[in-house]
């Protein structure tokens, strides 16, 4: 097994989740009750025995801070394990400045002092289970100077909007470019990326060297050059969603609710890894109804749930019924209130016999907090 | 290293009256209430109550319950200036001893309370459910310039013979102790929460030792010793929810009333939270063709059957159309399509299998005769 650093990169300008994302950063988001977005990539790194990792924050990294912590919880070793957090401590007003690349400039001296021959570099918001080492292993059997992993999807015109696709000649990434769902067979990008620990450091020292405003796909993405770096795909064929936009958060929510296609991302030997919250079992009245639902603890359902997840905490009131819908934790559903297909932030509380309804067009949303 | 209070949790009992369920776990390393293990209550008393140092004394089938105990961290008592501590019976100078009764497990362990300098000592057992705010406990022990004070629930006159009396003053002072009266003559009966004075604990102790007629106990010896000593002895009433799980019937009922009684023990109060380990699972998963009705079901569970009134520990499966009535299911146990569970409770990691039938409505069974591969 090689020792690997892990470096998980922050989201960047294509990746916004409206309302959800105005108060905290998208990894510490809440996902599928009781997880944040961040603890896939973390356990993935982890569960591929990766005791090294560095998390790029971009904003607003209250909530990620008091998450992750010092990444005991991902059973990262506190003695010979590191785990850093690494944060701009430059002033960067314009939010083009604002790049992976910039920041690892500022922390170039770490990386080349680590002991990790590979580094691994991984968003938090592609959401999959994936062994780093297969990826490793195969870059150093290629000998190529980048592999970048990707999934050949089929449904690429209603799904993945937004992210990089790769055209591949004999395996090789020849085009990336932004997917906008003409097709529905394409090679996604995993937007994660295995390279030699002087390739990237290379990369960083090139790239700024040439323009600020580049972030590391973009730079690979750069047609000449493209041509000169050996980029190698590495086919990944596992469960994969890519939360970038509210639509694709509650899609990938409403779609894990289903344990067979649950059963793709979630496997017993490969625990995800969460902070816990000590919250008593979900429970259940007489009189409550549930189909077809993932609920977190401290949950208590008195009313009717369908189709739907509860983050942690949520009270479900009498007679009120949630249909397709994803309610984070803490919130409350008053007596007789109507969700369907929509989101409820964190610590919203819905009054009695209140209706909130999305459609296939607009789902639904409330924000962290408010009461309606 | 000094500490104001020492907490010590006598957990070496075997609870022998739980069948098979304590073949390989002592009665504190027990599973209750869906998530916990019955010790994480008087660990979760002593952290919330900010005691910072916990000797944890066992004995029988200690593997599991040993290196449960060992983590720290799962209630917030690991640090620089706290800590649990197994106390395994040990050689020593003077041999090897087992314990031979609660009053002989503390005395095998002044040296360990020596460390602490301790000014009182707060002893518990390891084996029973309910929330109490030692401080306050210690504030009243306080206020009565006490030498020990025996934290007391009132029962009916008829469970009063199975407990040690408390006979009291109006000021709660303790006149007269008996164990399991016949006759008795109150019925605030010891909890066998103890705080005491650690010089007036210690000196009792060394006493008691070299006894030949003593039993070693707290509750036949040690303290009618003290209140024949003259010493100041008080009960500390307690109100709320109190249970030893000591039986099957008594586990199983106990789960029912966390059911029927609406949370008896407040185990959704942050502000009291019982913590206990932390076992990453799925998520829980509740399927298209279940029924959930009256039920606790915790992380990792895979329902898609009936469940009614019951509680499900992590990662237990109930296949489609299998039903689960009334019952109680340990970790990890598997109930196979079409199989009925009634007034039951199934141990951990058990496999009930196709269209099984287990326990009746005649009395509480005790499934734990086939493991889950």
């Amino acid at each position: 097994m090689k020792d690997i650093l892990g470096i998980v990169n922050f989201e960047d300008e294509r990746v916004r989740i409206e309302g959800l994302s105005n108060f905290r950063s998208i990894p510490a988001m809440s996902f599928l009750g009781r997880y944040r977005i961040v603890d896939f990539v973390l356990s993935n790194m982890v569960n591929s025995g990766m005791d090294h990792i560095k998390v790029l924050v971009r904003e607003k990294p209250r909530s990620l801070i008091e998450h992750i912590g010092i990444g005991s919880h991902y059973n990262i070793n506190s003695k010979s394990g590191s785990f850093q957090i690494l944060y701009s401590d430059k002033n960067i007003t314009n939010k083009l400045y604002f790049t992976d690349i910039n920041l690892l400039k500022q922390y170039s001296s770490f990386i080349k002092e680590s002991n990790q021959e590979y580094v691994v570099i991984a968003p938090s918001y592609m959401i999959c289970r994936i062994n780093y080492q297969d990826v490793v292993e195969q870059h150093i059997k290629t000998g190529a100077d980048v592999t970048a992993v990707y999934k050949q999807v089929d449904d690429g015109h209603k799904r993945f909007i937004g992210c990089e696709e790769f055209d591949l000649i004999n395996n090789r990434v020849v085009l990336m470019k932004v997917s906008h769902g003409s097709t529905s067979v394409k090679n996604i990008s995993l937007e994660t990326y295995v390279m030699h620990k002087d390739f990237l450091l290379d990369l960083i020292d090139e790239a700024t060297r040439r323009s600020s405003a580049y972030t590391i796909g973009a730079f690979l993405a750069n047609d000449d050059n493209i041509k000169y770096i050996n980029i190698q795909g590495y086919k990944y064929e596992g469960y994969l969603a890519c939360v970038n936009s509210l639509e694709e958060y509650y899609y990938t929510n409403i779609d894990l609710v289903n344990y067979e296609k649950a059963k793709d991302l979630f496997d017993k030997d490969w625990p995800i890894y969460t902070k816990t919250n000590d919250s008593p079992p979900a429970h259940y009245t007489a009189r409550a109804e549930v189909k077809n639902c993932m609920v977190a603890n401290g949950c208590v359902v008195q009313g009717k749930i369908e189709n739907s997840i509860l983050g942690r905490a949520v009270k479900i009131k009498k007679g009120a019924v949630v249909k397709d819908s994803v309610i984070l934790s803490n919130v409350i559903i008053g007596e007789g209130a109507i969700i369907e297909k929509a989101v409820i932030d964190q610590g919203a509380k819905i009054l009695v016999n209140k209706e909130i309804a999305g459609d296939d067009e607009q789902i639904g949303y409330v924000r962290e907090g408010d009461t309606v | 290293m000094k500490t104001e209070m020492l907490a010590m949790i006598l957990a070496g009992g075997r609870g022998t009256r739980l069948m098979e369920l304590t073949e390989k776990a002592a009665k504190p390393a027990v599973h209750f209430g869906g998530k916990y293990r019955i010790i994480d209550f008087p660990l979760s008393n002593c952290a919330n109550s900010k005691i910072r140092y916990v000797g944890v004394l066992t004995q029988y089938e200690s593997i599991i319950l040993n290196s449960y105990v060992s983590q720290a961290s799962h209630w917030g008592l690991d640090g620089r200036d706290r800590g649990t501590f197994v106390l395994n019976p040990r050689e020593k100078v003077t041999g090897f001893s087992l314990y031979m009764g609660t009053a002989d497990a503390i005395y095998q362990n002044l040296d360990f309370m020596d460390q602490y300098n301790p000014e009182y000592v707060l002893i518990l057992s390891g084996d029973h459910i309910y929330k109490m705010d030692y401080d306050h406990m210690l504030d009243f022990h306080k206020e009565n310039n006490a030498d020990l004070t025996i934290a007391g629930l009132t029962v009916t006159f008829e469970e009063a013979t199975r407990f040690g009396i408390m006979n009291t003053n109006k000021d709660y002072s303790i006149y007269e102790f008996e164990e399991k009266p016949p006759v008795p003559k109150n019925n605030l009966a010891s909890m066998g929460i103890y705080i005491f004075n650690y010089d007036v604990l210690k000196k009792a102790l060394i006493e008691d030792a070299p006894r030949k007629d003593s039993a070693h106990d707290f509750g036949k010896n040690i303290i009618p010793n003290l209140l024949n000593e003259g010493k100041r002895l008080f009960a500390y009433p307690f109100a709320g929810y109190w249970k030893d799980v000591g039986t099957v019937d008594s586990l199983w009922q106990a789960h029912m009333d966390l059911l029927a009684q609406g949370d008896p023990l407040k185990l959704d109060d942050e502000s009291w939270k019982i913590y206990s380990e932390d076992v990453p699972t799925t998520p829980q998963f509740i399927g298209p063709n279940a029924t959930l009705k009256g039920s606790s079901i915790n992380q990792g569970c895979v329902v898609d059957g009936t469940v009614v009134n019951s509680v499900l520990f992590r990662d237990v499966v109930i296949e489609k159309g299998a039903e689960v009535i009334n019952s109680v299911i340990m970790p990890e146990s598997v109930v196979k399509r079409g199989a009925k569970i009634k007034n039951c409770i199934v141990g951990e990691r058990q496999l009930i299998l196709e269209n099984e039938v287990v326990g009746s409505d005649d009395k509480i069974e005790l499934f734990t005769s086939r493991e889950v591969n």
